[in-house]
């Protein structure tokens, strides 16, 4: 048996919006430490980490590790029914095959649920270490989101490059080039939230497809700030601090000089 | 050809080893492709003519087929499109073995070509399209073609001393190619870590790909690849005869608890089982000297065909007189052994060092030769597998000048070459490549549930089937 009650239902609600366009199919693994769901893009370039620990679910009740398979398509349908101010409520027996969630409204004056039917789905699972980051860079969600759309315009490749000077956000297309160079906050007064904090241990320069950092930016709304992760020749961490319960992360495989070549 | 139900049994006794996925998630993938399997396809499949003509396979002014060279084009760019790194792998010479299934192959082309005598006489146009598709062959002209095209596209081509299966599986051992990519099942015999099937993209849209996992299968199915081997043989190969009347789901039982063919010829006659076992397969025993095939490049024709032949596409072909060329042409080829495809694996086994040379004993249960074919095929290792740009002015005088294409369809397609080559000077890694595939947190309770279907399956099979069973006594 599972259950968990969330007041702020419209956390849920963000999280599929900012699941849907990058992955299709995804399980939400529960356990009695919380809910997790991990996913990659269908080019296998990203990949999508999700994690809601149980303490920050106002009821949480897991007797058994179980895994729900979701399209999220299908689910984010069904969440789209929920208000933003609706308390959800997910349930699940031990070895079901649908997943019955509940909205309440605040008042308690409607009461809806619906059941998703659920999918066996057999996805590679990756095994990420722990790793020190060489560069951590924390900025305004909505800075980062702006810089991504604005890049887009001219072409399809950015490179991130972090030095003393702060981060330099480049793109080269066929219109032209485009640079956004943003500075680190450091002694400015300035809301925590509002701030920019670059912790740089080494510069780190490296290259990505800006259609999978556009999709990142889905998960804008799940948060204030974001936090980039970069050490030189591995995957970029972009995550989102979801208040007081967790977290979404992604990963994104950078673009590198062909070895053999 | 290939493997006798093997896809059948896999997917009824391994479901976990096969899975579908979108072209996309081959994103930046190295593959080995069977080269010949593809130049079968399209020497099949890409006709011209609508309905109630004859099909004609494209040809150019001077009237040689051209079908081959526009699916090998259009396929390609397709793949560097996709971010996938083809490498193709051509045939060599075939084995010693295979001349019985060579020479049945023959003769279901000599019925073919009856039948299309017959159908031309009664104006059958049905009947003489399929005909028309039995009767395709491949020859060194068209092999030659496609390696000059392939190398002006600036993809590898690798000639295999032997079979291309037995190479692409090679590559993707050594780890220089992600997956090897034809529809022939022996491919996972030859132990290749991955298989990749349906990459035809017939529908545009829908291209969904097979892809069959080696360790998976076997580790689904509980045997050493020594036993997997030898309940290929028993199934059917391409390589000898197999036992009559035992079929997939016998021979792997029969494979379980005997481990290897040698036990189970030796239950078989200690129980005196009526069993049909072939002469070939007596150990000791003069064999009558099967003629030796003089044809080298009577390949996998009719099996091939008929494989295909069910899938796709409209198109016709017109047939006597270019099948007399490649006749002819084939005749001059035996007569003069020097000719590309039998002297290449020569010239690069200078170059590169081969393993596994094959000698066929005559006087050994044919089984044991096949098994050997399976186990140490003669294939080039170290190979250099290089992309290069293509060579934009060589493929327009080839594909334009040579081959009468539409000179704006080749030059969209040599712009879409040099994009791929672009993207591709900066690759997308991949996430596997820095994180390694763990155990999904679900896959006991998936493995759970397929054991479970299996199991209920198996009732059900069983109670349909009360007697008559194989294990049944007699």
């Amino acid at each position: 048996m599972f259950e968990a009650r969330l007041t702020n239902g419209s956390i849920l609600k963000k999280l599929l919006e900012a699941l849907k366009d990058l992955v299709t199919d995804a399980n939400i693994d529960c356990s009695e430490e919380g809910l997790s769901i991990q996913a990659m893009d269908s080019s296998h370039v990203s990949l999508c980490a999700v994690a809601l620990r149980s303490d920050g679910f106002d009821h949480f009740r897991c007797d058994r590790n179980i895994s729900l398979g979701f399209n999220s398509q299908n689910l984010g349908k069904i969440l789209k029914c929920a208000d933003n101010t609706d308390m959800i409520t997910l349930k699940a027996e031990d070895s079901a095959d649908n997943l019955t969630l509940m909205f309440e409204s605040k008042n308690q004056d409607r009461i809806s649920d619906f059941e998703l039917k659920l999918m066996d789905i057999d996805a590679d699972h990756l095994g990420i270490p722990d790793t020190e980051y060489k560069t951590t860079i924390r900025m305004p969600s909505n800075e980062f989101k702006r810089i991504i759309t604005d890049l887009q315009v001219l072409g399809d490749t950015c490179t991130i490059a972090v030095t003393k000077e702060g981060v330099r956000f480049s793109v080269t297309g066929d219109l032209g080039t485009g640079n956004v160079l943003v500075r680190s906050t450091n002694g400015v007064d300035k809301e925590e939230e509002e701030a920019v904090v670059i912790d740089m241990e080494e510069p780190v320069e490296l290259t990505f497809a800006l259609r999978y950092l556009n999709f990142f930016t889905k998960a804008t709304n799940l948060g204030p700030s974001v936090v980039i992760s970069m050490s030189p020749d591995v995957p970029v961490v972009v995550e989102y601090p979801i208040e007081q319960i967790g977290h979404i992360k992604y990963y994104l495989a950078p673009k590198i000089d062909d070895a053999d070549e | 050809m290939g493997i006798k139900n093997l896809n059948k049994l896999l997917s009824e006794e391994a479901p976990e080893c096969m899975k579908m996925t979108p072209l996309k998630a081959l994103n930046g993938r190295k593959i080995a492709i069977d080269a010949s399997m593809a130049i079968y396809q399209f020497l099949i499949a890409v006709r011209q003519g609508g309905e109630g003509n004859v099909h004609q396979q494209l040809t150019n002014e001077a009237g040689e087929t051209t079908s081959h060279i526009q699916g090998m084009f259009s396929r390609t760019v397709r793949f560097l499109l996709e971010g996938i790194k083809p490498v193709y792998v051509f045939d060599g010479k075939p084995p010693t073995l295979k001349s019985g299934e060579l020479l049945k192959r023959r003769e279901k082309r000599a019925k073919a070509e009856a039948e299309l005598k017959q159908a031309k006489e009664e104006g059958d146009l049905e009947k003489e399209n399929q005909q028309n598709k039995r009767l395709v062959r491949a020859g060194t002209k068209e092999n030659d073609d496609c390696k000059k095209l392939l190398r002006l596209m600036g993809c590898p081509v690798v000639e295999a001393p032997c079979e291309a299966e037995a190479q692409c599986a090679a590559l993707c051992k050594e780890g220089k190619v992600y997956a090897s990519a034809t529809e022939d099942m022996d491919c996972l015999t030859f132990a290749t870590p991955v298989l990749l099937r349906k990459m035809t993209f017939a529908k545009e849209a829908k291209a969904e790909i097979q892809v069959l996992e080696y360790a998976k299968a076997v580790k689904a199915l509980n045997l050493t690849h020594d036993e997997f081997v030898d309940l290929c043989i028993m199934l059917g190969c391409d390589y000898c005869d197999s036992i009559g009347g035992v079929g997939p789901v016998t021979a792997l039982k029969l494979i379980k608890e005997h481990k290897n063919i040698e036990n189970v010829l030796k239950w078989i006659k200690r129980e005196g089982k009526k069993l049909k076992v072939p002469d070939s397969w007596l150990p000791q025993e003069e064999k009558e000297k099967k003629e030796e095939s003089e044809e080298e490049k009577e390949e996998e024709v009719d099996e091939k065909l008929k494989e295909v032949e069910e899938k796709e596409e409209e198109e016709v072909e017109k047939v006597e007189e270019k099948k007399e060329e490649v006749d002819a042409e084939n005749k001059s080829e035996d007569a003069n052994t020097t000719t590309t495809t039998s002297s290449s694996p020569a010239a690069a086994k200078a170059k590169a060092k081969t393993t596994g040379k094959v000698e066929i004993n005559m006087s050994e249960p044919v089984y044991i030769g096949a098994r050997r074919l399976f186990k140490e095929h003669e294939v080039l290792q170290d190979q250099t597998l290089n992309w290069k740009d293509c060579d934009g002015p060589g493929l327009t005088t080839f594909l334009v000048d040579e081959c009468g294409f539409a000179p704006d369809r080749v030059a969209s397609g040599i712009e879409k070459i040099k994009k791929a080559y672009k993207s591709n000077s900066k690759p997308q890694m991949r996430m596997d490549s820095f994180f390694t595939v763990k155990k999904a947190p679900n896959a006991d309770q998936i493995a759970k549930k397929r054991q479970a279907e299996k199991d209920s399956k198996k009732k059900g099979g069983k109670k349909a089937k009360k007697s008559g069973s194989f294990s049944g006594r007699r």
